[in-house]
């Protein structure tokens, strides 16, 4: 189920919210599980099976490493060997057996076809920062099977994170404080997210296509193209992310931040700070540091940098393009590392805008074409259309200006200055109106576009 | 004063978690409560009802996805939030972003058609069709509002090709042996023909299908009876397909107006035929049809596999192949010809060639709109 549906926004939440309220708080965790599961089997009626799984291994597991010290190594291992093992068989196994089968063209390896669970790659990494977080004894292992299954499932997170580390909301499992100030910061946050992803993402995406598909989108086409594929995943993403901060809010969790304006970065090194937060901390914490960081000298640091960012690579899907993407930016951190930063410094701070954007921008390319849209050929000519300083067609010219006020908007609105404003008025007399106005004019709007989505006059009557 | 602020800030904070909570329970309630519809006028289709609930739906997922399909199309103020919507893309300067521009004076505008490489094979299919026939035929394209209606389309729009088209139609069919095109581009393109379509519908008016009728008998040497010669009476709020597409709800009603020839209308006898159901009536015009929303209906009864128009007035036999165009131009037609067959091969499965070897027409007639020609999938005369 996603959030920017009528089943979510009608039937789901205003359910799961009216029972949640109403049992006292000892049945609540075990009400949101069996919500949780419900949101994930609504999409996925046979998955949910896998997802007990993985639960409970990793129960099993954080309770025997406590247990019994002395093996926990052990314990650790098999159960970090069943969690990447069901995501690389989920997850990789069709991309592995392509390229053997590219390799040994003599193999005949028959292909593994096989449903990519909903959110596997967020709650895989969800339940491994428990289980090292036990091992390593940083939080104390979870006893009840009931909070355990919550904190891994829990809805708002479930399919596109933020990954929650299993210690930053364990007194919260426990033990946590709805109240009326939360809940209404709860709204704003799941109405500032709604409307990013139904009001820029969607018809981002839509110019992205248009653009994308053009027989002759000319470089300016291609450019805006790009430009809308840039905004679009950006507000779809962070969308997505405050949606679930404002859920877990309204249930009275607090998560951390997910995005932070990544766009007004001045560095690909500050934009990776800035740009998915939580598989950032979670690389860094459970592969970057314990590989060595940046602890064993320069070549080792490399070599360490590069690991993690094809890991972080391979870890946004199963195709060549994400593996060049994340080395792609390994490549870059390792240079702004060695000396980039230091030159960069001294230039007017404009120009390392600039720069930042242009490589993230560029690397958006990398990250579109995976193998489903076209792959490397369709990247090569896509290339071609940006650079060939081609013109472009009147009915490119056309999309581009339909959607420049929202290209603008999204520009705009990918910057701190409406928050800085926000916060400048927010306590102002006047404002109160102005902002339950504004949150009414999201919903209503937000409800209008998906209701249109789905309106489709049977045009068989036409001609 | 600290305190007071905190105040405040818990009024907002009840306000808005209050709106929110409210907002969303009686979406759920109203879903809940408000009668399903099977039907939906505007749409033009059946909605999906509550799904077949049963373990291998469930499981397969098929059950989730009907459960949304069913949710979607039974949303409580459906129309007023598409509508919302419609209006918000304008706004935003997406004119046409549901298929239609929101023109000038309450104009609404197909965007135009995407030429989906369908031409070229229709075009081959009606030139073969009109080679090898033994009888005469004639075409008639009525092109699209917008390719004519330039000035009343919105800043930025896409361009129309509906008179090249036209154009190639007329350049084909010159070379045929015993074939006519109706070239519309002269009779539609005086300051009159904005008379020529309705601004909430696709089709074209009774003037629009009288010019055609009339340049069709000049070319044919028919004489075609005055505008005076009919009974004219408007029947104001007849909202269309443009209308119902798009949702700009705030647009103005169309009239329409039905053009009768008392002494034609008179004699005629209408048969329908539909899968095996036969229907009787004895005019052109079907005015019950007057009380719904897209009253474009009341000619000939809207879209049927096979209708027969039998006036008795002469011996000559029409068969008239058509999309919904002809069905405002077929009563003009019933002037000439003491019997018609209509056939529309969107629902007519038979074979045309053997519809011919098998009752004697005299004559054969296509009409279709342009964007008919370039993008159906249904012409199949060969």
């Amino acid at each position: 189920m996603v959030f920017s549906s009528l089943m979510f926004m009608f039937v789901f939440l205003p359910v799961v919210l009216t029972v949640y309220y109403i049992l006292p708080k000892k049945y609540r965790n075990i009400f949101l599980l069996i919500a949780d599961l419900f949101f994930y089997g609504w999409g996925e009626p046979v998955l949910v099976s896998l997802m007990f799984f993985s639960i409970a291994v990793n129960y099993f597991a954080g309770l025997l490493i406590e247990k019994n010290p002395s093996k926990k190594k052990t314990v650790l291992i098999i159960s970090v060997v069943i969690d990447l093992g069901l995501l690389a068989f989920f997850k990789y196994a069709g991309f592995i057996t392509d390229n053997l089968n590219i390799i040994l063209p003599f193999a005949h390896i028959p292909a593994i076809i096989v449903p990519l669970p909903i959110g596997i790659s967020f709650y895989t990494f969800q339940i491994m920062s428990y289980t090292i977080d036990v091992y390593r004894e940083d939080t104390r292992a979870q006893h009840s099977i009931i909070d355990f299954g919550t904190y891994v499932s829990l809805f708002p997170q479930l399919i596109a994170g933020p990954i929650v580390k299993y210690r930053d909301v364990a007194s919260q499992l426990k033990d946590r404080h709805e109240n009326i100030d939360l809940f209404a910061k709860g709204v704003r946050l799941f109405l500032l997210g709604l409307g990013k992803k139904v009001l820029l993402a969607n018809p981002m995406g839509l110019m992205w296509d248009s653009l994308r598909e053009a027989s002759q989108p000319g470089s300016l086409g291609s450019f805006m193209g790009l430009l809308a594929f840039s905004l679009q995943i950006y507000f779809d993403f962070s969308g997505y992310s405050d949606m679930a901060r404002g859920l877990g809010n309204m249930l009275g969790f607090e998560f951390l931040i997910n995005f932070n304006y990544p766009y007004i970065s001045e560095s690909v090194m500050e934009f990776w700070r800035r740009w998915h937060i939580s598989l950032g901390t979670w690389f860094r914490e459970y592969v970057y540091i314990p590989l060595g960081g940046n602890r064993k000298g320069k070549t080792r640091t490399v070599i360490n940098l590069l690991i993690v960012w094809m890991l972080t690579g391979l870890w946004h899907g199963a195709s060549w393009n994400f593996l060049l993407w994340g080395l792609y930016f390994g490549i870059i951190l390792v240079i702004e590392k060695l000396f980039l930063l230091k030159a960069l410094e001294k230039l007017p701070k404009v120009f390392r805008h600039i720069y930042a954007l242009i490589f993230i921008i560029l690397g958006w390319m990398l990250f579109y074409f995976s193998d489903d849209v076209g792959g490397f050929a369709a990247l090569g000519s896509f290339t071609v259309s940006l650079f060939s300083g081609g013109k472009s067609s009147p009915e490119v010219l056309n999309t581009i200006a339909n959607y420049l006020p929202l290209t603008i908007a999204g520009i705009i609105a990918s910057t701190p200055l409406i928050r800085s404003l926000y916060d400048r008025l927010k306590d102002k007399k006047y404002f109160a109106p102005l902002e339950i106005a504004a949150a009414a004019a999201v919903i209503i709007l937000c409800t209008a576009s998906l209701v249109s989505a789905e309106y489709n006059p049977f045009l068989y009557f036409k001609f | 004063m600290k305190n007071d602020n905190k105040q405040k800030k818990n009024i907002k904070s009840a306000v808005i978690t209050a709106l929110f909570l409210a907002f969303i329970i009686a979406g759920c309630i109203l879903y809940i409560f408000l009668p399903k519809s099977d039907y939906s006028p505007a749409e033009k289709r059946y909605l999906s009802g509550f799904p077949e609930v049963s373990v291998k739906n469930i499981k397969s997922g098929k059950f989730s996805e009907d459960f949304e399909k069913f949710l979607a199309d039974q949303t409580p103020l459906r129309t007023f939030f598409v509508s919302v919507n419609s209006y918000f893309e304008l706004i935003k300067g997406n004119n046409g972003s549901n298929g239609v521009y929101l023109g000038k004076n309450g104009w609404l505008i197909e965007k135009p058609f995407d030429s989906n490489n369908r031409f070229d094979k229709n075009l081959k299919e009606i030139t073969d069709f009109a080679r090898e026939s033994s009888l005469p035929v004639t075409l008639i394209a009525v092109p699209e509002k917008g390719a004519l209606l330039k000035n009343y389309l919105p800043k930025n729009s896409l361009q129309y090709h509906d008179f090249e088209y036209i154009e190639q139609l007329n350049k084909e069919f010159s070379g045929i042996d015993n074939a006519l095109f109706v070239n519309l581009t002269q009779p539609f393109s005086g300051m009159e023909n904005r008379a020529y379509y309705y601004r909430t519908d696709h089709h074209w008016t009774s003037n629009g299908a009288y010019a055609a009728y009339r340049e069709f008998c000049r070319l044919k040497g028919f004489a075609a009876p005055s505008l005076a010669d009919y009974d004219v009476t408007s029947y104001p709020g007849f909202y269309g397909t443009s209308y119902s597409t798009s949702c700009y709800t705030l647009t103005k009603p169309d009239d329409i107006s039905l053009f009768v020839n008392s002494q034609i209308d008179s004699k005629v006898k209408v048969t329908i035929a539909e899968g095996k159901k036969t229907t009787e009536s004895s005019s052109m015009f079907f005015t019950p049809r007057l009380d719904e929303e897209d009253k474009y209906t009341v000619f000939l009864d809207g879209n049927h596999t096979r209708v027969d128009i039998r006036s008795g007035i002469n011996s000559k036999k029409l068969l008239l192949i058509k999309d919904s165009f002809a069905h405002c131009l077929a009563p003009f037609l019933a002037e000439q010809y003491g019997e018609i067959t209509m056939i529309d091969q969107r629902y007519y499965t038979g074979n045309i060639k053997n519809l011919i070897d098998s009752e004697s027409f005299d004559e054969v007639m296509l009409v279709y709109g342009v964007d008919g020609i370039a993008t159906s999938r249904d012409i199949t005369l060969n």
